[in-house]
């Protein structure tokens, strides 16, 4: 089975320094879990296939850059792979499948309520940091919110998940979750 | 991009410094001082001597003094960091912030209101890593504030080295300290390293320590050899 794990960096270029806080948290967390990280600046042309997962990570607050390069992402729509996205990432999901994208700034610590049960996450107390959020269509479901919007989503259909929390405080377990769903599906996933 | 790092004296904020000046450009420290020994947002011991490693490491330094009563703090810094903006044009900050929601929240919440970007490149770092990333490097970070028990007044004044590492593993698994320090149990000040031009020798110093916690001030003054030409 492969181990191979895809993290797509959003920021504005590759190698800036925001990937120490953003990427760094995200492969380690991978790495423990028994994976093998690879990162790919979203600019980059990449090869996702025979990945077990795709996680897109999240970006510093004032970077909006990705959002407006938004055909670098239309592999999602044809990724056999399962799909995280990440604050950033959960935006471009829902950008890719025409939700709107609007501005909520959100920074610092708030309740998420699981509205939907679901493999990855619960309720829980979650790090905010973004400056938008994603109105989501029927595409998706929510599958957490807390008071400011929706905190979690899946694509009805296909294996594409996104959270607008950064899980690297405190949340670990919702990335060690998706890992574990798409290693071995929600048939095999005991809570 | 230029930045200003919001700067303790400590390895935290210089080894984000070092990360920074990879990447981007490092053109001023912003060092709050605050009177209040048990500051929320800004950390104490020896940041007096913020002006002595700013002269050593060969940049401006943007001091400001605070009561240091809680959300206070913060107008100091705000103050800061519009002085950084109209003297240096920084576009953002850097911070050594590894765990602490309660400060990133704040500074995140800032920068963002000033328009500048926020960088905090040790976020999330494993404890252990961050030491080990001081060492590697080859700063000189000494043990300038002990905080919790049972680091005694022996810790005052060691370096961070391996045997530092060590030590700090073993007390770690037996008492649950936090190794890098960001739980508030030990406080550094950096006196060399790859940022600096100039190594800071250190002529004094006193320790002050009781119901187990304590503090080191020391005085200091330029070495003459040049750590880094040009």
């Amino acid at each position: 089975m492969s181990t191979r794990v895809i993290l797509v960096d959003t920021n504005w270029r590759s190698d800036t320094l925001a990937n120490e806080e953003f990427v760094r948290p995200i492969k380690s967390i991978v790495e423990r879990a028994g994976y093998h990280p690879e990162t790919l600046h979203f600019k980059e042309k990449g090869n996702f296939d025979d990945s077990r997962a795709v996680i897109i990570c999240g970006n510093a607050l004032m970077d909006n850059y990705f959002l407006e390069d938004m055909k670098k992402f239309e592999w999602i729509r044809h990724c056999k792979s399962m799909i995280l996205g990440i604050c950033a990432g959960m935006q471009v999901i829902g950008s890719i499948y025409g939700c709107n994208v609007r501005k909520q700034l959100n920074i610092g610590m708030v309740d998420v309520q699981e509205t939907v049960k679901n493999p990855i996450i619960s309720n829980t107390q979650a790090y905010t940091m973004h400056s938008n959020s994603i109105v989501p269509n029927e595409e998706f479901i929510v599958l957490a919110k807390s008071k400011y919007c929706a905190e979690a989503i899946k694509h009805r259909e296909k294996d594409i998940y996104g959270i607008l929390f950064h899980p690297e405080v405190r949340n670990e377990r919702v990335v060690e979750r998706f890992l574990h769903l798409a290693s071995y599906g929600e048939n095999e996933f005991s809570r | 991009m230029k930045l200003a790092v919001l700067f303790s004296g400590g390895k935290d904020s210089a080894l984000a410094f070092y990360k920074a000046m990879q990447k981007e450009e490092v053109v001023c420290l912003i060092s709050i001082l605050s009177r209040n020994k048990e500051s929320y947002m800004f950390h104490t011991p020896n940041i007096e001597l913020t002006g002595l490693q700013a002269e050593a490491i060969g940049i401006p330094l943007i001091l400001k003094e605070t009561k240091g009563q809680k959300e206070a703090e913060l107008g100091e810094l705000k103050e800061a960091l519009i002085e950084a903006k109209k003297d240096f044009s920084i576009q953002g900050v850097v911070t050594g912030a590894v765990a602490s929601v309660y400060q990133a929240e704040r500074i995140q919440k800032m920068c963002y209101e000033e328009g500048l970007w926020c960088f905090n490149p040790l976020w999330q770092m494993d404890q252990i890593a961050v030491l080990e990333e001081v060492i590697r490097n080859d700063f000189n970070a000494i043990i300038t504030g002990v905080f919790a028990y049972p680091l005694d007044e022996g810790w005052l004044g060691r370096r961070i080295d391996e045997s530092v590492v060590r030590d700090m593993n073993t007390l770690k698994n037996k008492y649950s300290i936090n190794p890098a320090g960001e739980g508030g149990e030990i406080e550094t000040t950096v006196i060399d390293g790859p940022i600096f031009r100039f190594a800071i020798n250190i002529h004094s110093s006193e320790k002050h320590f009781i119901n187990n916690s304590g503090v080191m001030t020391i005085r200091g003054s330029l070495n003459e050899y040049t750590r880094n030409s040009g």
